[in-house]
């Protein structure tokens, strides 16, 4: 690689999520490296994570600043204010905004896309169901980050009815292109995070299943069909780390990344619209 | 546990399709010192000569045969479900010692309440077929649980399997007919081979559901009755092409969710999960039909998972030891009488409450 690592700042206001990418950038020293700390501004990137609240202030001065990419965490479409926030936010030509998913930005996950677009015409039922620790991360993040990962394996998840959000998790329906989905999150008694993302028809079928999405444990992506059964080779790296790749990708070579600013919008929207908004239970 | 010196009960199956052959010969078979099948009989006289010859039983047409046989202790009811409830009471009018009938026990609350009314009348206990409730590893497993009902945050039953010829051909030799294709307008059993009612035209979608819920959620009926107590708010029902349901409901302070599909591929999944506050339990059972021994079941803590099974005796195995057991006086009946009627009242109560639902076609 001839280009110099792209500088990134942290986001100060949430210092568990940098410290998770600042271990996760520093698996990519020539791609990246930290811009020094007490140094406002001047970076390449900025790491804005949705968690905080000022979040899109910090992501327009980046971009004010000059940064050449946004990698944006964490956004909560539980929250009443995230999608208005997210219009707000400037999409100024040649600067990638790129948003951090742990499921949809896996390579695993990537890789097996075309081919599980090659079969989706036989698809007729896409269900998921995930463990997430306590306090991990609220319901209305999970279920971006879960309407991301059924994008990138098939279709944007549309007509979405949530039947019920609160402390324990969600539960919701939609429609990824001709498909039904159904998914839900709960929260994980033994602490451990895990989940599963299946995408069902008569004659083919394919299970992805997830373990701790902050570590580099392979997902299993398989494939059943009259053949048999096909699992996708095992790749150790976290989808945070993919993105980070991703970004990189799209300041140095203009490449579109897999999940970005106008796919998080439309699934917050998704998420935020009347339908689901207003048919939801507390669970 | 063993019957000491007593001679094998003797079975009367009545029904001898798909079910009885696949199912129960074989595991009847395996518990030959405790029971041995005397007498089957049915509507197709053929069907009941070319299955009981195998068995080396005698057969007859109909019931009353059977029932009048003194060498029937225990009824094996296999037949199609709209005649369960009937054969039960029946049964037990008979005197029979016990009486196993396959899922459902009854299609309406009252024809339940009818068996059990028999039932109490005679003193026969009446087993249902959910065969789940008796295998040893969710047994082992759910006495552990250690939390409250209203601790339960969500139940899963995903069942993903073949068409059940698929499994009957592996479990046995099927005597008589065998459709090729399944067929649509029976989705309880979209490919029983033996008794099957096919219509013209495809029926109601509420019907439909109904169908699936009496015919295959019902097996987890009495799982479910172990975390909830009912079912307070259906809020999703959806049949799934080409044939499945999607169906979620709300009990207390749970979600429970429940997808069948049922494709044309090979791989089978049959996987019912219980999320607590401090515990998850897991089961993976295998298919029906085979004997391919118990589930495997984990329950998981913050300590750690622990594990049970696979065993090598089935669910299908199970429930007839149990019924051994019972009546050598050395177990209290399990999932029966009452109980088996609880367990169909929660599905005929979530049938109900899911018809309007599936009728509005919301998703």
């Amino acid at each position: 690689m001839s280009t110099a690592p792209l500088t990134v700042r942290l986001d100060p206001g949430d210092p568990a999520t940098s410290a998770l990418h600042a271990e996760i950038l520093a698996s990519l020293p020539r791609s990246f490296r930290l811009a020094p700390a007490g140094q406002p501004g001047g970076a390449d990137v900025a790491l804005v994570s949705g968690a905080c609240r000022a979040w899109a202030d910090t992501a327009r001065a980046a971009l004010r600043a000059g940064a050449r990419a946004v990698m944006l965490t964490a956004v909560d479409a539980g929250h009443p204010d995230t999608a208005r926030t997210l219009a707000g936010i400037p999409s100024p030509a040649g600067v990638a905004v790129v948003v951090d998913s742990p499921w949809a930005q896996h390579p695993a996950v990537l890789d097996a896309a075309p081919l599980i677009a090659a079969d989706l015409g036989a698809v007729t039922f896409i269900t998921g169901a995930f463990r997430v620790p306590a306090g991990h991360r609220p319901p209305g993040r999970l279920a971006v980050e879960h309407l991301a990962l059924v994008r990138a394996v098939a279709a944007p998840v549309v007509e979405v009815r949530m039947i019920a959000v609160g402390d324990s998790g969600y539960e919701l329906v939609g429609t990824a292109g001709q498909s039904p989905v159904h998914l839900c999150a709960t929260v994980s008694p033994d602490g451990v995070e895990r989940g599963e993302l299946c995408l069902l028809g008569a004659d083919r079928q394919w299970d992805l299943t997830f373990g701790d999405t902050t570590l580099a444990g392979p997902p299993r992506v398989s494939r059943a069909g009259d053949d048999g059964e096909s699992v996708r080779p095992a790749v150790y790296e976290c989808a945070h780390r993919g993105a980070w790749r991703a970004l990189h990708a799209a300041v140095t070579g203009g490449a579109p990344p897999p999940y970005g600013l106008d796919a998080l919008r439309a699934d917050v929207a998704a998420l935020t619209g009347a339908a689901a908004a207003t048919a939801s239970a507390m669970w | 546990m063993a019957l000491s010196s007593a001679r094998p009960l003797g079975v009367g199956v009545i029904g001898p399709g798909g079910a009885a052959q696949a199912i129960h010969l074989p595991a009847l078979a395996g518990l030959a010192e405790r029971f041995r099948v005397v007498h089957v009989a049915g509507p197709d006289a053929r069907l009941a000569a070319g299955v009981a010859a195998g068995v080396g039983a005698r057969h007859s047409l109909g019931e009353a045969a059977l029932l009048a046989d003194p060498a029937v202790d225990v009824v094996a009811i296999c037949s199609p479900m709209e005649f369960h409830a009937a054969q039960a009471a029946n049964a037990c009018a008979a005197g029979k010692r016990a009486v196993l009938c396959e899922k459902p026990l009854a299609t309406t609350a009252a024809e339940a309440a009818r068996v059990v009314a028999a039932s109490a009348a005679s003193g026969t206990p009446v087993f249902a077929g959910t065969m789940h409730a008796h295998d040893p590893a969710y047994l082992a497993a759910q006495a552990h649980w250690a939390e409250p009902t209203d601790a339960v945050r969500l139940i899963r039953s995903v069942i993903r399997l073949p068409h059940n010829i698929h499994f009957e051909r592996l479990a046995t030799e099927l005597s008589a007919r065998a459709p090729a294709t399944p067929d649509p307008t029976d989705p309880a059993d979209p490919t029983d081979p033996v008794e099957p009612a096919p219509e013209p035209a495809a029926p109601p979608a509420a019907q439909i559901l109904r169908g699936w819920i009496l015919g295959l959620v019902v097996h987890v009926a009495p799982l479910l009755r172990r975390f909830v107590d009912g079912v307070d708010r259906v809020d999703v029902a959806r049949l799934l092409k080409p044939y499945g349901y999607c169906v979620s409901f709300a009990a207390r302070d749970a979600r429970v969710q429940l997808i069948g599909y049922v494709h044309d591929s090979w791989r089978p999944s049959w996987t019912f999960s219980v999320v607590g506050a401090r515990q998850e339990l897991r089961v993976q059972f295998p298919p029906a039909y085979v004997r391919a021994g118990s589930a495997v079941a984990e329950l998981r803590d913050a300590g750690g998972a622990r594990r049970w099974g696979p065993f090598p005796h089935g669910a299908h195995t199970a429930i007839w030891s149990h019924i051994g057991d019972v009546l050598a006086g050395t177990a209290q009946a399990r999932a029966a009488g009452a109980d088996a009627a609880a367990d169909l009242a929660l599905a005929l109560d979530l049938a109900d409450a899911a018809a309007p639902v599936v009728r509005d076609g919301r998703w």
